[in-house]
């Protein structure tokens, strides 16, 4: 029975849903997800595929770095691919972990681990490159 | 490196079947049924395959250059 009902074309109802952070983590997988099209694949094209990672050493980070546009761009892809990537295996894993207590630890500790990587990565692009003499 | 290829194919699918669920959800969640679904989601696949075949073939072809002393 609940094959056939499903199969039917979804009746439309409108639903009013509780404000909160959960849905505005909802809303912002969508609005982060549909962003990271342009900066994961332009970032994977050009690295993966057109220099290759043969190609890349301290030298060709420090070139691209020069232009404070990649930095910009390298600082949008970590902020909005980490979050996004974080609150995904905080979906992920409030599938198998049940109980309001857990799931708030659960939720605190990948916001910290986030924070600490994400801090990591923002030294790196604001401090940038330098290439050691000798 | 032979890893990278398949993620490669991981970035791109992620990316088309995302897209699929975000407009979805944003634009028409009416369109959430099965027959809309299976379509949807066959063609992320195969937009996927798609814009994953030159990319696998350039890598695949790097590789072969710099690690299996392919001259070309």
């Amino acid at each position: 029975m609940a094959a056939n009902v499903t199969s039917q074309a979804v009746k439309k109802e409108s639903v009013r849903v509780a404000q909160g952070l959960e849905i505005t983590a909802w809303k912002w997988m969508r609005y982060s997800g549909l962003l990271l099209i342009p900066l994961a694949w332009i970032h994977v094209a050009l690295q993966d595929v057109i220099v290759g990672v043969h190609a890349i050493d301290i030298t060709y980070v420090e070139m691209r770095w020069r232009l404070i546009g990649w930095r910009i761009f390298d600082f949008l892809l970590l902020a909005f691919a980490f979050a996004h990537g974080m609150n995904g295996l905080r979906q992920v894993l409030f599938d198998f972990v049940s109980g309001e207590n857990a799931r708030r630890r659960l939720s605190w500790t990948l916001l910290i681990l986030w924070l600490v990587i994400s801090l990591i990565g923002a030294v790196a692009i604001i401090g940038g490159v330098a290439i050691p003499e000798n | 490196m032979i890893g990278e290829i398949f993620l490669v194919f991981s970035v791109i699918y992620h990316g088309l079947n995302g897209v699929k669920i975000a407009i979805f959800d944003l634009v028409n969640p009416g369109m959430w049924n099965i027959e809309t679904q299976r379509k949807a989601s066959t063609w992320a696949l195969v937009g996927a395959i798609i814009l994953w075949l030159p990319a696998a073939f350039i890598m695949t072809r790097n590789l072969l250059v710099h690690n299996f002393g392919l001259g070309l």
